[in-house]
């Protein structure tokens, strides 16, 4: 059996609510590549990955386009795709970095495989560790009474966990935010805090302590993902437990966040670890050094939220961010849905996602294997 | 697909010629086996050697306890597609018991793949490889009658040799390494075993006179719970060690890492509580840049195989798999070991099944 093509193909989704991030600058849509496995038995595998995540993981549309045409989709074409083993670590070996696209082709890769073997992709994982899926929401910023209608607005419709931006200055507007989203929910809801990178660790410990009154399930990377020192003195100066998010990039953060108890929590992303293999092991070196982890995502398409869905199905995680392709006017995967707080998938194989082909801009392909 | 029947079973398989630990003699492997069997009529197996209360305290007596009082109850009448919530139970259930819990989580594998119709290796991403090198070992006794054994081994195509040493006097270790490392000349990879013997001072004493033979590491110089004293050796001596006796748990390997105590991990199915375990202890390996043996205890075919399916799916730097050597009567068919490089069946699951009219039942709960 073999892959006989990797196709590549180019969509923008629109956001129905444009979002900004720390440093992203106002995303008005999603800019995915998709991939398509093609193989010699008949089925194909589908993968997907966010372009424009260039402020989380360096990626572009064209590069991740790039890599992929150029360097590792000639790795797949000729070969088994049931040596998946083999050939995500070569692919790991082919290109520095290549989030988004090994992602993408990982992500490809269990859905062929899952589709060859009829079943569905956490089944490879080695089976659902939970019966259900339920997601937080975010609240992003905003004056105090938005975030609180907002807030009650969620729970309203199914959701249990909520995460409210931080990191505002002067840091009373985050203060009477939080009190406000808190008041609203009540204290049966689980409230934490993303900084994404706001304050040193200096003010992190100063200003996490004036937020102790608040019942935070955990803070969310308050300090550069590059300061690990300032990540760990966090962690040890306060009661609120302390989640790296900007601070995995790898299986290699993973590594030093585990050893060196930097964190207490890890919030594990697919497009950050190269995939869903590269989740799994991740989650096993976090495992043994004691963390906890939320699975999530950046902003995707509904394959590739999918994917991290199968994932949070496979692997012992404490929270869950699932509702990245929420918002998205025309998403061309169907098979995923977050209904009532919860996410739910469909029992096909592999992902268990259909995606609309033709509505797809293909943008080149790779029909002969790499020489050598 | 629902788990429907649970069946534990026990089988004591004599060795020939036997083998012997520094504890004493061993001259039966006495296995016990367990068979989950799905609302659709399909089965899967597991075998895990029972009497090694000498390495992890477990006897074949304790293995069938904890799975009647303790794993059952997760497993029977349970969807399979819930396995990895069976197996996180597990853990939370019954601590330790590590044998007990992998012959469950074996036989969970081999029933998701069989229902797949796909062999285990396959089913975990791996694939057929050129070779896989298999390893063989040197027990204690004279000098003369290990060399003659190596040279056998490596007339039968293996490159890999581990030598037990930690006998009294030390003397006897080096002359039996020497004469080994004679007979076989410098192509062949050598490696000690000490099983704990030595204390933190002998260790390196011992470790830096043997080091003239060429090791490719020392497996297990000190005390299993000597966390310290293993890191202590490592920075004392040039040759990396292997953790055996000290690795069971996720737990134990990070503890490992955090104090750069070992170069190399020894992950054997029965210490780990079965094949999930071990791939999350590979995990962490490789993100550690650590080296990796899979091995086993002396146990029957089927256990072996198990672990030979997880060496097809992942990288280790050598598999030790003999354990069926010496076997009179193994009630699964097959081999695992052909000219030194390991051989994987190609059926279903894990592609072999025992013959139950060998196995004696112990007890059976159904949904």
């Amino acid at each position: 059996m073999k892959i006989t093509a990797v196709e590549v193909y180019r969509m923008d989704l629109p956001l129905e609510t444009p979002f900004q991030h720390f440093a992203s600058g106002p995303v008005r849509a999603l800019e995915e590549v998709y991939v398509r496995l093609l193989t010699d038995a008949g089925p194909a595998g589908h993968g997907e990955a966010r372009g424009n995540s260039h402020y989380l993981t360096g990626d572009t549309p064209v590069r991740v386009v790039a890599e992929i045409l150029q360097h590792l989709g000639p790795k797949l074409v000729g070969r088994d795709p049931r040596d998946w083993h083999a050939l995500l670590a070569e692919l790991d070996r082919t290109v520095v970095g290549a989030h988004g696209a090994r992602s993408a082709l990982d992500m490809a890769l269990h859905d062929l495989v899952g589709r060859l073997y009829g079943v569905p992709v956490f089944e490879l994982l080695g089976g659902a560790v939970r019966e259900t899926l339920p997601s937080n929401q975010s609240i992003f910023y905003g004056p105090p009474d938005a975030a609180a209608r907002q807030a009650a607005e969620y729970v309203g419709a199914g959701f249990r966990h909520l995460k409210v931006r931080a990191g505002l200055r002067p840091f009373q507007r985050d203060v009477d935010r939080i009190r406000a989203v808190r008041q609203a929910v009540g204290p049966d809801v689980s409230l934490a805090i993303d900084l994404n990178m706001a304050w040193t660790a200096r003010e992190a410990v100063a200003l996490l302590r004036q937020l102790e009154p608040f019942d935070l399930a955990y803070a969310e990377q308050p300090v550069d993902y590059r300061d690990l020192g300032g990540l760990r003195h966090v962690t040890q100066h306060t009661d609120i437990p302390i989640m790296a998010d900007e601070s995995v990039q790898s299986l290699d953060d993973v590594l030093v966040l585990a050893r060196d108890r930097v964190v207490d929590l890890l919030h594990l992303k697919l497009i950050k670890l190269g995939g869903i293999a590269g989740l799994w092991r991740a989650a096993a070196v976090a495992e043994t050094g004691g963390l906890e982890l939320m699975i999530g995502q950046t902003n995707e398409g509904g394959l590739a939220t999918a994917a991290a869905a199968h994932c949070a199905l496979a692997v012992k995680a404490r929270y869950l961010e699932l509702y990245g392709s929420e918002g998205l006017a025309a998403d061309p995967a169907s098979g995923f849905a977050l209904r009532d707080g919860v996410a739910t998938l469909t029992a096909e194989p592999g992902l268990g996602v259909t995606l609309d082909v033709p509505r797809l801009k293909p943008v080149g392909a790779v029909t002969r294997e790499a020489a050598g | 697909m629902r788990i429907r029947r649970l069946e534990v079973f026990t089988a004591r398989l004599p060795l020939e010629p036997g083998f012997s630990h520094f504890t004493g003699r061993v001259t039966a492997l006495e296995e016990v086996f367990v068979r989950l069997t799905a609302d659709d009529g399909q089965a899967g197996w597991g075998e895990v050697r029972g009497n090694m209360s000498y390495f992890s305290g477990e006897s074949p007596s304790s293995i069938v306890a904890a799975l009647r009082d303790y794993l059952a109850p997760l497993v029977v009448g349970r969807p399979l597609r819930e396995r990895a919530a069976a197996l996180a139970g597990f853990d939370r259930a019954l601590a330790g018991n590590a044998a007990a819990k992998a012959a469950l989580d074996i036989a969970l594998h081999d029933l998701a793949a069989r229902a797949a119709g796909v062999p285990l290796y396959r089913w975990l991403g791996g694939r057929r490889a050129e070779r896989v090198a298999g390893s063989e070992c040197l027990f204690y006794g004279p000098a003369a009658a290990a060399a003659a054994q190596a040279r056998a081994y490596v007339a039968q195509g293996f490159r890999i040799l581990k030598v037990r040493v930690g006998i009294e006097p030390f003397a006897l270790d080096i002359a039996r390494v020497g004469a080994v490392r004679e007979a076989v000349g410098p192509g062949v990879s050598l490696a000690v075993d000490a099983n704990q013997a030595w204390t933190v001072k002998q260790a390196i004493a011992r470790i830096h006179a043997l080091e003239r033979f060429g090791l490719d590491c020392v497996e297990q110089p000190v005390a299993a719970r000597d966390l310290t004293g293993m890191a202590e050796v490592a920075r004392a001596v040039g040759t990396p060690l292997m953790a055996d006796e000290s690795l069971y748990s996720l737990e134990d390997a990070m503890a490992l890492v955090r104090l750069g105590a070992v170069g190399y991990f020894h992950v054997k199915l029965v210490k780990a509580g079965g094949l999930h375990r071990a791939r999350q202890l590979i995990a962490l390996a490789e993100a550690a840049r650590l080296g990796y043996v899979l091995g086993q205890m002396n146990e029957g075919l089927l256990a072996t195989v198990a672990a030979a399916h997880l060496a097809l799916a992942s990288t280790p730097k050598y598999t030790e798999l003999y354990g069926t050597d010496g076997i009179v009567r193994d009630p699964t068919p097959g081999h695992v070991y052909e000219s030194g490089a390991l051989v994987v069946p190609e059926g279903p699951g894990l592609g072999v099944t025992p013959d139950e009219r060998t196995l004696e039942p112990a007890f059976e709960r159904a949904a």
